[in-house]
């Protein structure tokens, strides 16, 4: 096949090419080097390590940022901080009130193989499934009868309980949801609606949350259980059932 | 294949040393502008470098340098030729204040009295790449099929062509001497 391209054409062709290139300066090989190393090799090369070390700072940051996530104390902080902002947008008038349980150890893994669903017992089929003892109040203002009781199964270990209670043809309950060791719960309140006080519930700190309409919330943490009594019912009265729960 | 920097850049000044005149000279004769095959050749370089452990046989590293130049080169061109043709007053004073024989992408419409002899600067560049490739560089029709990415058949029926048009161009420049001789 090549000699079909190497006649006399190919000849001529050749010659003209090679007396072309005889005419063509070519420049000094090392000093096409040294601009082949001064354009190409040193500033790029600076280019990419800064651009790694700036990556990796990136990733750094991002993993450092992911990570907090995974601690619950770093994690609230962090809605903390969001709850402030919005504050700022709501003219200071929302305000996040703390429920903490006090614990050392990590709190269980939870399976998490039921659905929550609320299902209406008796007090004594609730004491039966719960692993806990269930708060009651000792004390109930006169007319005051109990309804209903709820039981639901939050999470594999924690369970809500809801006891309904009926007060001068007022609904009243009282709440409660076991814990677990590092609980940090939280509840939003706006100042332009309720006005919230601090009351001591027999050395557990509880908050007490009046809204407009005449609702008194009563919040408070004990021996694992985090309870809330909810009502149209005379503060005084409120305060001393809380402090009769055990 | 792993090397120390300076063992690194040692070998690419050597392979550099051993390819360039090769490189510069072939691609110097396909776009005639000395000043642009510089820049395509150590661009070329630049990229083969840069991607070293994607060349299988490493005894082509010239024709792969040659390769990536020539498409270097033809980028440049085409840039280039959208530029020069809007100025080319301009392009003529660049010719005239150089001194060099007008290397440049327009040189299919623009050529100087002297070079009319040279047939070769009437050809195109593609029919300059593959005459270059063939009769300056002697690269086998595979390799140029290599360099060019283009197949063997592909290689055979361009260099027909560019044969074809430089034999025609070669006769027609002949006559036009002898018709000159007869009116003197």
């Amino acid at each position: 096949m090549s000699d079909e391209f190497e006649d006399k054409i190919g000849q001529q062709i050749r010659k003209s090419l090679l007396l072309e290139a005889s005419k063509i300066d070519v420049p000094p090989v090392k000093e096409q080097w040294e601009d082949f190393v001064r354009r190409y090799r040193a500033p790029k090369k600076r280019t990419n390590r800064i651009s790694k070390v700036t990556l990796t700072a990136a990733a750094v940051v991002l993993l450092a940022i992911a990570g907090s996530f995974l601690r619950p104390s770093t994690a609230s902080a962090l809605g903390e901080r969001l709850i402030d902002s919005i504050k700022v947008f709501l003219g200071g008038s929302l305000y996040n009130v703390n429920t903490v349980q006090k614990g050392n150890s990590d709190p269980p893994t939870i399976e998490r193989n039921e659905l929550p669903s609320e299902m209406e017992v008796t007090l004594d089929e609730v004491e039966k499934i719960v692993y806990f003892s269930v708060a009651k109040p000792h004390y109930l203002p006169q007319g005051t009868e109990r309804k209903k009781v709820f039981l639901t199964q939050t999470t594999g270990d924690t369970y809500s309980i809801k006891m309904e209670y009926s007060y001068n043809s007022q609904p009243f309950m009282l709440l409660q949801n076991n814990l677990v060791a590092g609980h940090n719960g939280s509840f939003l309140y706006d100042s332009d609606d309720a006005q919230v006080n601090n009351i001591d519930i027999n050395g557990n700190e509880g908050h007490l949350l009046k809204t407009k309409d005449g609702t008194l919330i009563l919040r408070w943490a004990m021996r694992g259980l985090e309870i809330e009594l909810i009502g149209k019912i005379e503060e005084d009265d409120l305060i001393k059932v809380a402090r009769s729960v055990t | 294949m792993f090397f120390p920097k300076d063992k690194k850049i040692q070998l690419d000044e050597e392979l550099y040393e051993r390819c360039y005149h090769r490189v510069f000279n072939a691609l110097n004769l396909i776009i005639r502008d000395p000043e642009l095959a510089k820049d395509a050749v150590q661009e070329g370089f630049y990229k083969a470098f840069c991607n070293f452990n994607q060349l299988r046989e490493q005894n082509k590293f010239c024709a792969w340098v040659m390769s990536i130049a020539i498409n270097q080169a033809k980028n440049m061109l085409q840039k280039n030729s959208r530029q020069v043709l809007t100025s080319e007053t301009e392009l003529s004073n660049q010719i005239n204040s150089s001194g060099y024989n007008p290397p440049d992408p327009v040189s299919d419409l623009v050529l100087l009295k002297d070079e009319v002899e040279n047939v070769l600067t009437k050809l195109n560049v593609a029919d300059r790449e593959i005459l270059v490739l063939k009769y300056f560089s002697d690269y086998s029709t595979e390799e140029i099929a290599a360099i060019l990415e283009i197949s063997t058949q592909n290689v055979n029926q361009r260099l027909r062509r560019a044969r074809e048009r430089y034999r025609i161009k070669n006769t027609l420049n002949k006559s036009s001497e002898s018709l000159e001789g007869c009116g003197q």
